[in-house]
Formats: structure tokens, sequence, C-alpha cells
């Protein structure tokens, strides 16, 4: 004969999702972090512990992307700024964060259908892992960044470094929103997952990756006011602040003239993901 | 007497009967927007109501696509109702849908680990109950094995081991004893008796008739949509067996 064991030092019972409040479903989600660092740690057991090339692997789509943008730009049409090859890798990680996050996080619930089926763990924790998982490939891809930028004897602004983690925090907000909104609408509708890749695939080109800012500020009014809609841009004009503090200066603007839109639209986009998944949790479910 | 463990209060819920769901936008954003009448949607079950105590051995009968396995669910809370509240206040080890519970890219150790850390169990207890798990479902030959590799049978013995292991002390078991063979199922069965005479909350749905007399007091019978009897389990299985012969 077993015990019952007293549930109390347990996660709590199974009452998450349906109409609850705000308030209720954080509390939920912050009652199961346990079960939110177990699958993130296990997703990256899965990479970087199974296979003996999987640190290798993680920084090597940032590395060769790097190369060619800097070779089809710096030298072959000569349009590079400055040690071009830094520059190009201060914006593009944190790009890549933000495309793998989103690019994953149509599959994100219809990818665990069966553990969602069978677990009853808050359904924002699927969405969550995936956030933090990539958050930590985010990480983890900074030392090349600082290699390179000691190879080219470049030093960080500490002023901008110092905002560093507050940046990486709103990053991680606004990807949690869209990925909230993503994970679900693509349940629904599985033609999401092919409309997303176009949509990232052309925002690259319509974010400071391969330019600065400042370039886009030449351009006429109309164009400045749509191009800042990207909540991205703020984002990654300050990740690349950190090696190159002069790029805010030539856009004329300061940190936080780069900030603010950013995070107002990371606060609309939050709070509409998070609304949709509420709303749309008990159809998915059905779905699944 | 103590207060109900699971507490339904006029619970229904709908599906869509062609699969290409229409979805509004207003429907999204605000809420109870979603009540609408559509033509093509209907009410699994509407209107059930019960209230089940610690210790009580349940046994949920109807005949096939009656809702038996979506009211499991719903107490599971890996799906929600659409109108009505079902309240659980303690720890439930769902056994539905055993095998999908597995994911096949993993061995059956990280399934274990997997199974009993989403279940909220910490790592040291899981560790401790290991041996215990691997042994009942007699997988210790396999246990570096993804789970894909494994017959139905094994996948059934792994995810019920687990899930009897977690000492929750409500427990919903879903046609599970239809896998494994003659001798695993007398071990499952021998396991459940154990587990229901230790006090716990017992939720099974079966069309085996000893199986639900052997376990169950209690029956609900779910017919049309609706909960048509709830009485001792003797009575609703004559209830249904009248029903079904064409009484």
């Amino acid at each position: 004969m077993v015990a019952i064991r007293d549930p109390g030092d347990r996660v709590a019972p199974n009452r998450v999702g349906g109409d609850r409040g705000v308030s209720a479903r954080l509390r939920a989600i912050v009652a199961h972090r346990s079960v939110l660092k177990l699958l993130i740690t296990r997703d990256l057991k899965v990479k970087y512990e199974k296979s003996v090339l999987g640190y290798v692997w993680s920084i090597l789509e940032p590395l060769l992307l790097a190369s060619v943008y800097y070779f089809v730009f710096g030298v072959i049409m000569g349009v590079g700024t400055e040690d071009y090859l830094v520059y190009l890798l201060a914006g593009l990680l944190p790009w890549l964060w933000a495309s793998s996050t989103i690019n994953a996080s149509t599959g994100a619930l219809t990818g665990q259908a069966r553990l969602i089926k069978t677990t009853s763990v808050p359904r924002e924790i699927w969405v969550l892992r995936l956030v933090g998982a990539k958050w930590v490939d985010f990480l983890l891809s900074l030392p090349v960044l600082v290699l390179f930028a000691i190879l080219y004897r470049r030093a960080p602004h500490l002023g901008h470094l110092a905002l560093l983690p507050f940046v990486m925090v709103v990053q991680a907000t606004l990807l949690t929103g869209i990925a909230l909104l993503l994970s679900a609408i693509s349940v629904m509708f599985r033609d999401v997952k092919n409309i997303v890749k176009i949509v990232m695939r052309l925002l690259f080109y319509f974010s400071p990756i391969l330019y600065g800012f400042e370039k886009i500020q030449r351009l006429p009014d109309v164009i400045v006011r749509f191009y800042t809609l990207n909540p991205f841009v703020g984002i990654l004009e300050l990740n690349r602040a950190v090696w190159f503090p002069d790029e805010l200066h030539k856009a004329g603007i300061s940190w936080a003239a780069a900030v603010v839109p950013t995070i107002v639209l990371t606060g609309v986009l939050f709070a509409v993901g998070w609304t949709v998944f509420a709303r749309l949790e008990r159809a998915v479910l059905k779905e699944l | 007497m103590e207060p109900p463990v699971i507490v339904a209060d006029d619970v229904g819920i709908r599906f869509t009967r062609n699969r290409k769901r229409r979805l509004r936008l207003r429907e999204l954003l605000i809420p109870g927007a979603a009540r609408q009448p559509a033509g093509d949607e209907f009410w699994a079950f509407r209107n059930v109501s019960f209230k089940i105590h610690q210790g009580e051995a349940v046994g949920l009968i109807g005949a096939n696509g009656q809702g038996k396995s979506t009211l499991l669910r719903l107490i599971a809370g890996v799906m929600l109702p659409d109108e009505g509240t079902i309240n659980v206040t303690q720890d439930v080890a769902p056994l539905i849908e055993l095998s999908s519970g597995m994911v096949s890219d993993l061995t059956a150790r990280d399934n274990i680990y997997l199974a009993a850390g989403l279940h909220g169990m910490p790592r040291a207890e899981i560790d401790e109950r290991f041996e215990e798990v691997v042994q009942f479902a007699e997988v210790e030959a396999f246990l570096d094995t993804p789970v894909r590799h494994f017959s139905s049978g094994m996948k059934g013995r792994l995810a019920f081991a687990v899930a009897t292991r977690l000492d929750a002390p409500i427990i919903l078991v879903d046609e599970v004893l239809a896998v494994g063979d003659r001798r695993f199922r007398k071990k499952c069965l021998e396991r459940m008796e154990e587990m229901v005479g230790g006090g716990r909350t017992l939720f099974l749905v079966s069309h085996s008739e000893p199986d639900l007399k052997r376990f169950c007091t209690r029956g609900l019978y779910l017919r049309g949509g609706q909960l048509v009897c709830d009485g001792p389990i003797d009575d609703t299985l004559e209830r249904y067996a009248e029903e079904v012969s064409g009484g």
C-alpha cells in the first residue's frame, strides 16, 4: 500500500486555463516554473550534449551568414561600414534569436500536441519554453561576437553594455507576445506557418541589420514612420550601440528615443498575444 | 463529511462538426463573443453535475461517442468546458491515451523523467522511484532505446508504470487495460486495486463489466449528451444493460 502524500509540496492541482484572470494565470505559470526549467534544460541538452558539434552547429549559422553578407555587401559592393563583420554580427545575433523563435512558434503547440493533450501544465509554458531556450542560444552565441570585437580591437561602450540586460528582457517579452499569438493561431490555421516564414524573411531587410537606422532617417518621413513600426528596430540598434556607440549618434537619437517606440510596441503585442492565447486556449485544446 | 475532491457543476462541452472552424477577429479579442449559435456545432454533453468524494471509485458508462473520454479529459484539465465549471482540488494522474504521452524520439529513461517532471515531481524523487517504475514496466533492457522502437504494449506498460507511481490522490483510467498481455493486465489490475484500497479516488472508463464491478462502487451513465444515471454501480450497469437491449 502506498500512502497518499499531501500534494501541498507538489505543483498545484490542475485548475489551469479557462476564463481565469491574468493574475491567476500568472500564478499558475510561476507555480510550474520547475516544469519550464525542465523543458528548457532538456531542449538545450538535446542540442548541445547529444551531438559532438552541438555548440559549433549553433554558432555556424550566424558565422556563415555574417561572412556571406560581409563578402557581398562589404567586399563586392563596398557599402559596408567600418569593421563591418562585427557590425553585422552585432545585429545578426539578436535578429536570429528573434527569427528562430518566431519561426518555431508556429509549431510550439502543434509539435507538442501529444504532451499537451496528456498533461495539464499551463499551456503558456510550451511557448515560454521556446522563448527561453532560444534566449540561451543567443547568450551562448555572444562569445563569437566578443571574439570578433577583440580581433578588430573594438572596445564596448560601457553605458550601452549596462543597458543590454534590459534590452534582452524587452526582446524576450516581445518575442513571448508574438509567439503566444502565433502559436495559438497556427493551430487553427495551418497556413500561418508559411506566411510567417515569408514575413520574417522580408522583415530581415526592413530591419537595421545590414545597415544602420541612420540610413533610413535620410528617407522621407512617411517611410521613417512606417519603418519604426517594426519593434525590432530599437532592439537591434541598442544591441549594436554596445560596439558602435556612434550609431545612435549618427541617427541623431538618444538611446531612450530608440527604445521608447519599441517598448510601446512590445507592450501592445504582448497584451494582444496574451489575450488571444487565453481566448483560443479552449478551441486549441479541442483542435490539437 | 469532508468536502468533495471533484465537483462538476453544469458542465457542457461542444465540438464542431466540420474540421474547418471559422475564426472571427472579435472572437479572438472580446470575451464572450464566441457564445454564438452555429449550425455546425453540437454539444457532446450538457448540464452534467456531480460531486466525488475522496476514496470513491466511480465507473463511467456509456456507448461509444457519448463523451466518456471527453469528460475524463475535462477532469484531467487537458480540455476546458464551454459552460459550467469543474473543480478538482487534488492532484490528478491521468491514465488516458497512455502511449501518446510518450515522446517517441526520447529514450525510455528520458521519457520517465519527462513524464514525471511534467507532473511536477522533483528530480530527486524521480531518481528514488526510477528503479521501481522500470521494474514494473519490464523495460530494463530497453532503457536507452528511443520509445519509437517500442511495441505499443511496451509503451503502454511504461506509461502505466509512470502514471501509477506519481502518487496522485486522484486517478483517471481510460480503457488503458486494453494494452498489454494477460499477465501485465493482471498486474495492472492488482496495482489499481492497491491504489483504490489506499484511499485514492478512481475514475474508470471501461466497457468491461467485470472490471467496473471489481473496482467501482458508483456508476455514472452518459447517454445522448446527458448524465442519465448516477447511483450504485450495479444499478447503473443494470440500467445501461436494459437500455442497450432495447428496453
